[in-house]
């Protein structure tokens, strides 16, 4: 795996960016794919200056020869925004002073009427244009072929390079036309916007529906064939002897749709979009998904975990005991093994999401869920970035984008950090772990299923509660987006079998932004609390003294009298403070703060089993247990509720660019999640 | 009567909305003249299932809506 042909650090130059090629589709045509084909996964997502939005951008790989820089733009279906990711490849297109001339256009063969607008908005904008024509694979499938020659020709003399996303082939073919002469010559003038209104889109996409028409041909070049495609794809069909008159046929033709393309998925959406099993199917495919990952990133969590603490053992071989010990173990190997633990789970999350999107399952499931995510004054589009939420909050909420009213944006961006994120496993794993020691594993099992649950709960009560606070207030949040009306509009991509390779290798892509993006913060937010648990040293009278007048030992000290409602005392204080890096920190800075108390009798044991016997006899000033029912069901629904993270509140904000809608999440979400630990504490010592 | 719509195939007569929503459509396909198929509807309240050419779409019903269709079979 070779790491530079994605684009270094330094901001994007003037010059680099008139070099690069743009890749511009409509969703769903294998824009992304061909992609990760051209830069062999090697990218970098780029925050485009002045917005919210990143857009990937990479060298093309080395065994093409010299590189060639490449951008991917979020997928549109015109060149006039309707939502804030397609305002951003508008942007791309339009307002980059110096531009870039060169497009590579990519079209769906299975949806040629449709996605060739983009290719004639590119032409009339005066871009240097190359046509990239996905899925004729599976127009092959069912006998056709589509006549590259003709349509070049009938596109005015425009380049087209078939693509096969499947094997990669065609590829080379595409590099190969990018250096063309033609091709890299800039233009006279600068590209311009033309907006296409209602009257031109519509003679463009009749115009497009013949040319489909005349293009794609029956590979056996059978004429029979031929007189059926023509009407498939919806040519003015002046050939009525054709149709029999039975139903089907009069459908077919009245349609103008091929129903050989479309017969497979119709076979499947007979079942997964089936009026009584549909949302039956959807439940079975999600547990099953939730269940797999949970079932598969355990083990892996645990090996990292098991690795990181040989590595810790293995160090105090070389490393003479002391400070350097202590900051290597503690300090460095405890973050990172905090960064790492839950990747597993993340990268499991995105596989499985990958995996739905690339089957054609994704965009049903949302369309599925749409009516009763619509009764919270949210909808289909914002099962995605909510289902996101689940493996971690940061991605999630940039995956919101693809939502184009802002109400619902912003609302959906309000509660992805209730759903349950795997920052939080660790955290519900020492505390379950507590609450069910010596008990079988399914009881917690079972609670752990019930806090997932119990997130949503509260996220959907959440998100009914806001939802009306922005409609009454007509806040500014409510109205300010490009279309504050809520639209579903959603396509349904054929059904086709993923490729696994590309899906892992974009699950992985994505996994290691995740890392790049979230793991120095957390990384150096363990740092400091190393620092903040260790100096000032104490007096010498033993490690109890030295964390309790260290900085978070002092700070723990001054805020004991907000935690005590709660039941727990300054040193969980501290724990719950520490997790504002990010939430599993509580478990590490809870074993700093209680293993530096329990002596070193628990080496031994796994650093959680440890953990949990300090926390068994740990009590307050007074004598009693900190840890009881009580604090411990307190602690969780807190844990559930909080929204303690800085990376997701830097991305709220640079999302959502309202200060204001950051600070009054982060408020509300924790004080909320405070008041009802303190509740559940309160209550249960009446009893 | 809209709000019946059913199962079959349909001309587009007229399409309404907002001038975003209304291009939009016209991107996607759906025009005055064009046909379409309503496949089915998805359950408590759930969105329409449409088949426009060879392109499956979900819609609302407040989308549909906008489109004046009259019924061809």
């Amino acid at each position: 795996m070779k790491k530079d042909n994605s684009v270094g650090a330094k901001p994007e130059g003037a010059t680099e960016f008139s070099e690069a090629v743009l890749l511009v589709g409509s969703p769903n045509t294998g824009k992304t794919t061909l992609f990760n084909w051209l830069t062999n996964s090697h990218y970098k997502t780029v925050n485009y200056p002045g917005s919210t939005v990143d857009y990937a951008r990479a060298r093309t790989s080395e065994r093409y020869g010299e590189p060639i820089e490449i951008l991917d733009t979020p997928g549109v279906y015109s060149f006039t925004p309707h939502s804030d990711d397609e305002r951003v490849t508008h942007d791309l297109l339009f307002n980059k002073n110096p531009f870039s001339h060169k497009l590579v256009v990519v079209i769906d063969a299975t949806q040629l009427d449709r996605t060739l607008l983009l290719v004639d908005q590119a032409v009339a904008a005066g871009f240097r244009v190359l046509v990239a024509l996905t899925m004729g694979d599976m127009l092959e499938r069912e006998g056709y072929v589509v006549d590259i020659q003709q349509l070049s020709q009938k596109l005015g003399g425009v380049p087209v390079v078939p693509i096969n996303g499947l094997l990669g082939g065609g590829v080379e073919d595409l590099i190969r036309k990018l250096r063309d002469v033609s091709f890299q010559a800039p233009p006279l003038v600068k590209p311009q916007f033309f907006s296409f209104g209602i009257e031109k889109v519509q003679e463009l996409v009749k115009k497009n529906k013949e040319l489909a028409g005349a293009v794609i041909k029956p590979r056996d070049s059978v004429n029979k064939l031929k007189v059926d495609l023509q009407e498939a794809c919806g040519l003015s069909s002046e050939t009525k002897e054709v149709s029999s008159g039975s139903k089907e046929a009069m459908r077919n033709k009245v349609t103008g749709s091929s129903p050989s393309v479309l017969s497979r998925s119709l076979k499947w959406d007979a079942w997964l979009l089936d009026a009584r099993f549909g949302l039956l199917f959807f439940f079975l495919i999600m547990s099953g998904v939730f269940a797999l990952i949970y079932d598969l990133a355990t083990p892996f969590a645990d090996g990292i975990d098991a690795l990181f603490s040989f590595f810790a053992d293995q160090l105090t071989l070389y490393i003479p005991a002391g400070l350097l010990l202590d900051f290597i173990n503690e300090g460095v190997l405890a973050s990172f093994a905090g960064v790492f633990v839950f990747v597993p789970q993340i990268l499991f999350l995105f596989l499985a999401i990958t995996f739905l999107e690339h089957s054609g399952y994704l965009a049903r499931a949302a369309a599925l869920i749409d009516a009763p995510l619509a009764r919270l004054g949210l909808g289909g589009r914002s099962f995605v970035p909510l289902l996101s939420g689940f493996a971690c909050a940061v991605p999630a909420v940039m995956a919101a984008r693809n939502i184009p009213a802002k109400r619902e944006r912003m609302l959906a961006i309000f509660v992805i950090p209730l759903m349950t994120c795997s920052a939080r496993l660790p955290v519900y794993a020492l505390l379950l772990g507590f609450l069910f020691y010596n008990k079988p594993s399914w009881m917690a099992g079972m609670a752990l299923s019930a806090l997932y649950l119990g997130a949503i709960v509260v996220g959907a009560v959440a998100a009914k509660i806001f939802s009306k606070i922005l409609a009454r207030s007509g806040s500014p949040l409510a109205g300010a987006g490009m279309s504050s009306n809520q639209s579903l509009l959603l396509e349904l991509p054929l059904y086709r079998r993923p490729r696994l390779g590309m899906v892992l290798r974009q699950s992985l892509a994505k996994t290691l932004s995740y890392i790049k993006k979230a793991g120095p913060v957390i990384f150096a937010f363990a740092i400091l609390l190393w620092f903040a648990t260790n100096f000032p040293k104490g007096s010498g009278e033993g490690g109890e003294s030295t964390l309790a007048t260290s900085y978070a030992g002092q700070l723990g000290h001054v805020l004991e009298p907000v935690f005590e409602p709660m039941g727990v005392d300054w040193r969980v204080g501290v724990g719950l403070i520490s997790a504002f890096a990010a939430r599993e920190v509580f478990v590490s800075s809870l074993a700093v703060i209680f293993n530096i108390e329990g002596g070193d009798e628990a080496d031994e044991e796994s650093m959680q089993q440890s953990l949990i016997s300090s926390m068994q006899t740990a009590t307050n000033q007074n004598g009693r247990p900190i840890f009881t029912l009580g604090s411990v069901l307190g602690l969780l629904v807190f844990v559930m509720i909080a929204l303690q993270c800085t990376s997701t509140t830097g991305v709220v904000l640079r999302e959502t660019g309202s200060v204001s809608f950051a600070v009054m999440q982060v408020v509300v979400l924790n004080l909320v999640a405070y008041i009802l630990a303190v509740l559940i504490y309160q209550v249960s010592q009446i009893w | 009567m809209m709000s019946q719509v059913n199962v079959g195939v349909f001309r587009v007569d007229q399409v309404g909305g907002s001038k975003d929503l209304q291009l939009r459509l016209h991107e996607l396909g759906f025009f005055r003249g064009t046909e379409l198929e309503v496949l089915k509807k998805i359950p408590f309240g759930g969105p329409f299932v449409v088949r426009l050419g060879n392109t499956l779409l979900a819609l609302r019903e407040d989308e549909l809506k906008l489109l004046s269709l009259s019924r061809v079979l």
